[in-house]
């Protein structure tokens, strides 16, 4: 039960697993950060095309689904900025005064989103998980053959940087929700 | 204190994701009364894990045009570069039709024959009588979307769990490299995963299990194993005595009065975890003990508990170094 199934070698193939194995997971991830199914698959697109491209430069030995977790992730993240920096943070300004509204609220998401891209990977990938899978603590211990305990620590290391990433935005918040 | 906190930290992720037991949440709620930033501490964590979560179902996705779309993508991205010239342009897009004419002639894709890989963790697929197969992990299983009218046909490489709709009209045959293993409607384990024999053990039914080339067949019913050999080409029919023979599935393992290394050993095939015993250690140690469905660390921690077991972790290699019996 040790031996693994030998893919042919050759690129399409290969590319072709990859793919159809990834390509939803992937869409999600970005999603998950973009909120847009159809830029999503673009990106993931691209990313592929990509991919395909640089096969060959790409060392025989690297893990390529990590690779394209990553590229996705990062494509994500600038599609995010890019928008931010056009429909900008002046939301906040032009916000009625008390109470929770919708606007505030998806610029805290986005908010979040931007601040994931500084956390470290294994926790990054556990708050992944768990927010854009929505996978229980339990769940993802066992896919990625971890204690639940680590989980609770990796998830409350991600709550505790996006907080400090968060500190001004959040100040905000409370003072516009105390007004 | 630092213990402390850590202990609340631990709380506050669990109290969001709801998962709190009574005393953990009065002992949680006593640290929120004490300090108002603590207050703030949670609820800042609260409104943060709320706003994570995607919301709506996942993405309805079509994965064959999906990749159809990203061949032909594929192709224009790779003549896109260097066609400033009108007469490169034709050029590139003659090239570029007589590809397109080519991939659609050509298109692998329209065979509706479709494989399934499980690469890390196993998979349960239903086909489309609604049968149901549970690959293990690096296994493959390649069906058609379609089935013959006459028969269901599938072909596997590495280890599966087979649930079949029964359909007398309609026999299930799956293709092996060297056998074939014929049925009605059954469950049964089928083993290729391994380079010199292959392991069916049935679990209800009826199951026909065929050497190709010779035609020599044998008939296995409930509670039957079948092993072919390829060195030999043989074929052997016994009673199954492996109760763990579908673990790796169910997750649940039995053990009575087992020695350690067989223990390992299920516990190996069960997770598709790598430990090992080292040299000289664990001796005479025997084990009764059932896990249901537990997670891998949870089975090591009993078998530290009861047999003094000790480990040494190597990334996912992990070493038995001690064993108190």
């Amino acid at each position: 039960m040790t031996k693994s199934i030998q893919f042919k070698p050759d690129k399409e193939r290969q590319v072709e697993i990859l793919f159809k194995e990834n390509f939803e997971a992937l869409c999600r991830l970005s999603v998950g950060y973009i909120a847009d199914l159809e830029a999503s698959k673009d990106i993931v697109h691209e990313v592929f095309i990509r991919f395909w491209h640089q096969y060959e430069s790409l060392p025989a030995e690297s893990n390529y689904r990590s690779y394209l977790f990553k590229a996705v992730r990062n494509k994500s993240l600038n599609f995010l900025r890019d928008q931010k920096s056009t429909t900008g943070s002046e939301v906040l300004e032009h916000m009625p005064a008390g109470g929770t509204n919708p606007a505030e609220q998806a610029e805290l998401e986005k908010e979040i989103r931007l601040g994931l891209a500084m956390l470290p990977e294994k926790c990054l990938e556990i708050f992944e998980l768990s927010r854009f899978e929505g996978l229980k603590y339990s769940e993802i211990a066992e896919r990625l053959d971890i204690s639940i305990k680590t989980v609770e620590a990796q998830m409350s290391k991600a709550l505790k940087l996006l907080r400090e990433y968060l500190r001004e935005f959040l100040i905000l918040l409370v003072i516009i929700l105390l007004n | 204190m630092a213990e402390n906190r850590e202990y609340i930290e631990s709380l506050v992720v669990r109290k969001i994701e709801g998962i709190c037991t009574e005393e953990e949440l009065m002992a949680l709620n006593s640290w929120i009364e004490a300090d108002k930033s603590n207050k703030q501490y949670v609820e800042d964590f609260e409104r943060i894990y709320t706003s994570a979560k995607l919301s709506g179902d996942g993405p309805q996705i079509n994965i064959n045009e999906e990749w159809n779309t990203f061949k032909a993508r594929l192709a224009k991205s790779s003549s896109r570069n260097k066609t400033n010239t009108p007469w490169l342009r034709v050029a590139a897009s003659i090239v570029i039709l007589a590809a397109l004419g080519y991939l659609i002639w050509t298109n692998p894709f329209q065979s509706d024959e479709t494989t399934v890989y499980a690469r890390n963790e196993s998979r349960t697929i239903q086909l489309p009588d609604s049968s149901l197969v549970t690959l293990n992990v690096n296994s493959s299983l390649t069906y058609s979307k379609e089935f013959d009218p006459v028969r269901r046909q599938v072909s596997l490489q590495g280890e599966a769990y087979f649930k079949i709709k029964r359909d007398e009209s309609r026999p299930f045959l799956i293709t092996l490299a060297q056998t074939e293993v014929e049925v009605l409607g059954t469950s049964f384990n089928v083993d290729a995963a391994s380079d010199n024999e292959v392991i069916v053990i049935v679990n209800s039914g009826k199951v026909r299990f065929r050497e190709k080339i010779s035609n020599e067949a044998i008939i296995l019913e409930k509670g039957d194993k079948g092993v072919f050999t390829e060195e030999s080409a043989i074929m052997t029919k016994s009673k199954n005595s492996d109760i763990n023979f579908n673990a790796w599935k169910t997750r649940k393992l039995v053990f009575e009065e087992t020695d350690l290394a067989s223990v390992i050993k299920t516990i190996n095939k069960a997770y598709n975890s790598k430990i090992s015993i080292a040299l000289g250690t664990a001796g005479d140690c025997e084990l009764t003990v059932t896990f249901d469905n537990q997670s891998l660390d949870a089975v090591l921690s009993v078998l530290e508990a009861t047999l003094g077991l000790e480990y040494q972790k190597n990334g996912d290699i992990i070493e038995v170094i001690k064993a108190d019996c």
